[in-house]
């Protein structure tokens, strides 16, 4: 079913509720909707709304990581409710397929999982292989899955000789078919520049940056 | 080339710059993670932290010391060491330091089973109260030597975690606080045991606080830094190292640092400041809470001093010198903990750069 203009009202509410980081009540709204008869896809691009507004307000430093934690609980507990109705829902157009992972040498998590949801509600595939990921798990689950993209964060310097070896081993695995995305404060745009591949600052850059290169 | 003879002792350099007073040269910071054991044949980081007589360690810093001849000597491991000593487990890696994989503090009933650490017995500890022994017996009364903690906040989260005290923060703020409050009381614990040990300098400061905004700043970490500031004092402490690590709001609470305490002890503010002409601002600012403060550290060590050359380490040392060298009150240092494999010959032109250069007319 389409969206009503009954159903606006509550979509707002759901997206501020997002914002607002009220679990509860983003958990209320997600039901209301959906005994509405609401797409699922709708409901998701509503909550969406809510966790790139906060992405880009850290992105601005006008939000930091305790109003994001709690923006990003309230959009998973509503996206688990809707979750099995978007996986069975017949795909609309081609979803973006990104391996997700912090390369091996380091167990930072927090901005992988940052990214990771600011992926989901961005509607891409992410494939999350965690943290402390070897450079042949990143080819081999970027071949299972026939990825448009890898992403590898690390904070930490030394994780930098296991990310170059990951560019290399996804490249020889995946040729051109996969581009390969880097974050984390041991990265650097200079980096990025020299192995050829795309730096994000932060998610919300990630998110943006993404988006642009596969427009063209 | 040969250095000049030099006419300053490190204690008297790191007074008169911590007072503004000159100096006959820009007085070197302690080289960040350099002494663990790095160097040592077939040493790995775990084998050093983890060895409670904390001989390796002590080993590591002698080399150190005796190769770069720094102003001042840090006793110091890895970042989670205070929170591994309550009970967080960690990882460790071949070549670079352990992390944090599982926390102490999952409830409020964990608090209470979360022991205050005991720096002589617990966890890692040990190794660093032993070394601090050893390092005091061989270089007191020649360079000042400093032991501390990553500080109130920073403990906490590693105990808790940081995406759940960030949680706690926003939804049960109350758990939050008595969170940072239990960390505070260990690492005021750990500080009273190294300065038995022989520090007279101590530090504070790690990256989990610059996650925080300004108002949770100022409500979770002002308060309990200044709990830490003020009993380093009593224990006789003689100054204080306070660093401020990278992350989404540090441009932001760098003007909050003075709040720590800066009426307490001496302090040097070294980190992450976004370029060097910020650093000197700062640097300015800082000065209008005290008379004796000092800023250090923007060459960053995962890129410069880890991937450059000994030649672009040494302009990029310049380039930082000549900013920041006027006017005293500062310490040449990097920006944050320099990784365990940077060659050598970086460290060496950071150090010789800075012990050569003489202002500009």
């Amino acid at each position: 079913m389409g969206v009503g203009g009954e159903s606006e009202p509550l979509l707002e509410a759901l997206k501020n509720s997002v914002i607002n980081g009220m679990s509860d009540e983003s958990v209320k709204y997600v039901n209301d909707l959906v005994s509405k008869g609401v797409a699922a896809q709708t409901i998701l691009d509503a909550m969406a709304k809510g966790v790139l507004h906060v992405g880009e307000q850290l992105s601005n430093k006008q939000a930091f990581l305790p109003e994001l934690v709690i923006t990003f609980d309230a959009f998973r507990k509503g996206l688990a409710i809707i979750e099995p109705a978007l996986k069975a829902a017949p795909s609309q157009g081609k979803k973006l397929k990104v391996v997700l992972g912090t390369v091996e040498g380091d167990i930072h998590n927090i901005g992988k999982n940052l990214v990771k949801t600011m992926f989901e509600a961005s509607s891409f595939e992410v494939y999350d292989v965690g943290v402390d990921v070897p450079p042949e798990t990143f080819a081999k689950k970027a071949v299972e899955v026939d990825a448009d993209l890898v992403g590898c964060s690390t904070l930490v310097s030394p994780g930098l000789i296991s990310l170059r070896k990951t560019v290399e081993r996804v490249r020889e695995l995946r040729g051109d078919k996969t581009k390969i995305i880097i974050g984390g404060y041991a990265t650097s745009p200079q980096l990025a520049s020299e192995l050829g591949i795309i730096y994000c600052k932060d998610a919300y850059d990630g998110v943006n940056k993404i988006r642009s290169v596969f427009k063209e | 080339m040969a250095l000049e003879k030099e006419e300053m002792n490190p204690f008297d350099r790191v007074t008169a710059a911590l007072k503004g007073e000159p100096t006959d040269r820009v007085p070197i910071g302690w080289l960040g993670r350099r002494e663990v054991g790095f160097g040592l044949p077939q040493v790995t980081v775990a084998d050093v932290v983890r060895e409670k007589s904390g001989y390796k360690l002590y080993k590591g810093i002698k080399a150190m010391v005796e190769r770069f001849h720094p102003d001042m000597i840090a006793v110091m491991t890895y970042t989670t060491v205070e929170a591994v000593a309550m009970g967080t487990k960690d990882k460790y890696f071949a070549d670079q330091l352990p992390a944090p994989i599982d926390y102490a503090i999952k409830s409020p009933e964990d608090l209470e089973k979360t022991k205050i650490p005991d720096p002589r017995v617990d966890g890692d500890l040990p190794c660093l109260y032993n070394a601090l022994k050893k390092v005091s017996n061989d270089f007191s009364g020649q360079v000042p030597i400093g032991a501390g903690t990553v500080g109130p906040f920073s403990v906490g989260a590693r105990i808790r975690g940081l995406w759940d005290i960030s949680f706690d923060i926003m939804r049960r703020p109350w758990f939050a606080h008595d969170v940072v409050k239990h960390a505070t009381e260990a690492c005021i614990n750990i500080i009273e045991g190294f300065r038995e040990a022989g520090a007279t300098g101590t530090s504070s400061g790690a990256g989990s606080e610059t996650v925080l905004g300004i108002e949770h700043f100022r409500q979770f970490c002002v308060p309990y830094e200044r709990m830490y500031h003020r009993k380093a004092k009593k224990l006789g402490y003689l100054s204080m190292s306070r660093h401020i690590c990278s992350g989404p709001s540090a441009d932001l609470v760098i003007d909050e640092f003075p709040k720590f305490g800066f009426d307490n002890l001496p302090i040097l503010v070294w980190g992450y400041y976004k370029d060097a002409q910020t650093m000197q601002q700062k640097k300015k600012l800082f000065t209008e809470y005290t008379p004796v403060v000092a800023v250090g550290g923007t060459l960053r060590a995962s890129d410069e001093l880890f991937y450059g050359t000994p030649a672009q380490v040494e302009a990029e040392s310049v380039k930082l010198l000549d900013v920041c060298s006027p006017g005293g009150r500062y310490f040449h240092m990097a920006d944050c903990c320099i990784p365990p494999t940077t060659p050598l010959e970086n460290l060496d032109a950071f150090v010789i750069s800075a012990k050569k250069y003489r202002p500009k007319a």
